[in-house]
């Protein structure tokens, strides 16, 4: 059981490095001037999330920072678990971390991503992709207030094996999320 | 011997069978469980790992504790608000939510799910619940109204703290409860583990135990097989040390004997004399015949069946036996009458031993059932014109017949039954072993004839033995007639033999039929004589002290002296198929038996250098 959910899990952080290896080398090759120059746009709402840190793409000094509709404007996941913290199954809609790791360029380092309560977590950024997480905003189709543990909660497919069932996991798991710093 | 074995072996290997299930079943057994165990019990014990593993990230101690510290930062955002007003407002009302977004945790939480059944904790989440509610409606309501009851807030929250505590130490001591009962069901599977392991690994000692003790029993009974096999070795070789000695003894002294009344008989003698020469002779051979059923254990054992046809003058030979036989009959005052006429003119190719047995063991039970009266024999050659043999197909006809008292017709038949004997109670005189008829129904099978009887009781039997003989080659009066010189060439010949009247009789028939004759008395002597002196042929006796028959032939072919290449016949006295085909191994020619009949003698003689001389 073990050993076999250890493979597996060495098999995704393999396809997942690759994965984005590819990704990062098509970015690179294709538009990385196009896409470093242009400037993520400002955003007009109130600001849920911040990215601070060594950014390839920003919308304020050495941060980026988005409000809502900055955030459902991207594509897209969704996820249906269950959590340790819910009852019953519930579709999350949000953001996949990789991608938006991979639209700010960043390309090592560690994650500190912060909550509003100030509870902190830190993930590799080569590992922050295991498990493909989102960042999530909708709970079944509705946005997420404070008291549902938004307004963004990062969400793991618990359900898809007991490998994402773990204190790490779990961890990383962090709701009412609102800033990420990246430290190098 | 048998028995001796049977002890041994048949017990062990039972045992050995019944040892070697019990052990594969005890293996079977042990590895069954083992197997049971590992799967059962183990995946048990991966899952309840897996829970404690799981279990620690994310348990209600800590959702609690956190709750906690929230609902203090709440607690103390309020007292902010009071002294800085307005500003902080939103903090306070962060804090609030964040208070809020736990309680979907506590109260529908697969975390917290063991808690849900305890009572008191639910009273106290019940209350934990309104005060949330209650201070709800404030913080969501218009900010100088939220100011206004910052009052009411406090109270509300110093009012629900207790209810907080008490959960997080009914939390606390849930878990602990919760971890024993983890532990102990923990330590419980070890403990199955270790115990059903234990019992599987006693089994399978006990397997390995037994494995060794059926090895060990299995080595004792090798060992006692070895032992019974080493005393049948010896006793079989003691058995044909003593059978080889008697032959030689008995032979040797009896050959003589015979040889010399072969040679009497053949000197002009009166007619009483003759008769009792004759005599002699049967009785000799009677006597030579009864030394080689007790010696060869071929013939010994039932095997009277190996028929060996030669020329035979069946007519004489009928004679013979008859003649040897009538001191019995005239000892009874039975009148023994033989009739050989319509056999006289033909020699047939048959097995004169076992003819002459046939007509003994006849002969013998007529003499023994019959008190008055008389025996007729008569001998027949049927389907043979006299003269030329125009077809060598015949049927030899002997019947013995006698005025006896008879057998009853229901056991006519079982007479000739192997171990019959027709003695009555009353008829005490010695009889022979029972086996009398039988031999005679198993040789006349073996001659491809049969054996029939009629009989009225109290007037008299007649035997009939049928068998089918080809016609020899040469009509009556050829080739046997014992003092005729034959136009053979005088050869020159070479006798090793020890025994001084087995010599003189070889020697008498050899000169007689005009040979040059050396004389040796070991195989010593043997190949020095041959080393100069070129002899057409050598007789060498098997046994001879100083240098036997084989090792002398044998150093005669190496020496490559003048007689290396002669011909050779082995005399015997103890001559088994076997023995023989081994003789000719060595390099003997002819095999001849003792005692030395002269005509075969001569045959083998003529046969042997006439090969010698055409090769």
């Amino acid at each position: 059981m073990f050993r076999r959910s250890y493979l597996w899990e060495s098999l995704r952080r393999l396809a997942w490095g690759i994965a984005r290896t590819s990704m990062l080398t098509v970015f690179l090759l294709s538009s990385p001037p196009l896409s470093a120059q242009e400037p993520l746009a400002a955003p007009q709402g109130p600001v849920i999330l911040s990215v601070t840190g060594d950014l390839g793409r920003t919308n304020g000094a050495q941060r980026a920072d988005f409000d809502i509709d900055m955030l459902k404007e991207r594509p897209s996941a969704e996820i249906v678990t269950s959590t340790p913290w819910t009852d019953g199954t519930i579709a999350f809609t949000g953001v996949p971390l990789a991608d938006l790791i991979d639209e700010l360029g960043i390309d090592g380092g560690t994650l500190r991503a912060i909550a509003l309560n100030n509870y902190a977590v830190e993930i590799p950024v080569s590992d922050a992709g295991r498990g493909n997480p989102i960042i999530a905003y909708a709970r079944d189709g509705a946005l997420m207030s404070v008291r549902d543990k938004g307004p963004l909660w990062v969400i793991y497919p618990f359900d898809e094996g007991r490998a994402l069932r773990n204190e790490e996991i779990q961890a990383r798991s962090i709701w009412q999320l609102r800033t990420i710093e990246v430290r190098k | 011997m048998t028995r001796a074995l049977g002890d041994v072996s048949v017990p062990a290997a039972r045992r050995g069978r019944i040892v070697l299930i019990a052990v594969g079943a005890l293996a079977v057994f042990a590895v069954a469980l083992i197997g049971i165990v590992v799967t059962v019990l183990g995946s048990d014990l991966a899952q309840t790992l897996r829970e404690l593993r799981t279990a620690r990230s994310e348990n209600p101690q800590w959702s609690l504790s956190h709750t906690e510290i929230e609902f203090l930062r709440y607690r103390s955002e309020i007292d902010r608000t009071r002294i800085e007003g307005a500003d902080s407002l939103s903090d306070l009302r962060q804090s609030f939510d964040i208070v809020y977004s736990r309680l979907e945790t506590i109260k529908r939480g697969q975390v917290m799910s063991s808690l849900r059944n305890r009572a008191d904790f639910m009273a106290h989440l019940d209350a934990f619940s309104a005060f949330l509610d209650q201070s709800a409606e404030i913080i969501d309501g218009e900010d100088a109204r939220l100011i206004a009851r910052l009052e009411t807030l406090t109270q509300l929250a110093d009012g629900v703290y207790p209810d907080l505590r008490r959960m997080g130490l009914i939390t606390l001591e849930n878990w602990n409860t919760g971890s024993n009962t983890r532990r102990d069901y923990l330590l419980g599977l070890l403990s199955q583990l270790l115990v059903v392991l234990g019992i599987g690994l006693f089994l399978l000692l006990l397997a390995l135990a037994l494995l060794v003790r059926l090895a060990l029993d299995l080595q004792r009974s090798h060992g006692d097989l070895a032992q019974a096999m080493e005393l049948a070795q010896r006793r079989e070789r003691d058995k044909a040390r003593f059978l080889s000695i008697m032959s030689h003894e008995i032979r040797n002294p009896l050959n003589g004997l015979l040889g010399a009344l072969n040679l009497l008989s053949d000197m002009r003698m009166s007619p009483e004399q003759a008769k009792a020469v004759s005599v002699m002779q049967t009785c000799g051979g009677l006597l030579d015949d009864l030394v080689n059923r007790v010696l060869d254990p071929d013939k010994d054992e039932g095997g009277l069946t190996a028929v060996a046809p030669r020329p035979v003058d069946v007519a004489a030979l009928v004679r013979a036996i008859v003649d040897s036989m009538q001191a019995s009959a005239r000892l009874k005052e039975l009148d023994m009458r033989v009739d050989v006429a319509r056999a006289a003119d033909h020699t047939v190719m048959t097995d004169p031993v076992l003819l002459a047995q046939t007509l003994e063991n006849l002969i013998g039970n007529a003499l023994k059932f019959t008190d008055a009266g008389q025996i007729d024999v008569t001998a027949e050659i049927r389907g043979a014109s006299a003269g030329a043999p125009a077809t060598p197909e015949a049927e030899l006809v002997l019947v013995v017949s006698d005025t006896g008292r008879g057998i009853a017709k229901d056991r006519q038949q079982q007479v000739f039954d192997d171990y019959h004997s027709a003695r009555s109670e009353t008829d005490r005189r010695p009889s022979g072993t029972g086996l009398g008829l039988g031999v005679v129904r198993r040789i006349a099978e073996a001659l491809g004839g049969e054996i029939s009887v009629e009989s009225t009781p109290g007037a008299g039997s007649a035997f009939r033995l049928t068998c089918p003989v080809r016609l020899a080659q040469t009509p009556k009066g050829g080739a046997a007639a014992p003092r005729q010189r034959t136009s053979m060439t005088a050869l020159n010949l070479l006798v090793a033999e020890d025994v001084d009247f087995n010599r003189m009789v070889i020697e008498t028939y050899l000169r007689e039929d005009g040979h040059h004759v050396t004389l040796v008395e070991d195989g010593a002597q043997a190949v020095v004589s041959c080393r100069d002196t070129a002899y057409d042929l050598l007789v060498l006796d098997v046994q001879m002290p100083v240098m036997d028959g084989v090792a002398a032939l044998r150093r005669i072919r190496s020496d490559g002296g003048a007689s290396s290449r002669a011909a050779a016949i082995a005399i015997t006295a103890y001559a088994v198929d076997d023995e023989k085909e081994a003789l000719r191994a060595e390099g003997f020619q002819d095999v001849l038996r003792k005692p030395i009949d002269r005509t075969i003698l001569r045959h083998a003689i003529a046969h042997n250098t006439a090969a010698a001389r055409s090769g």
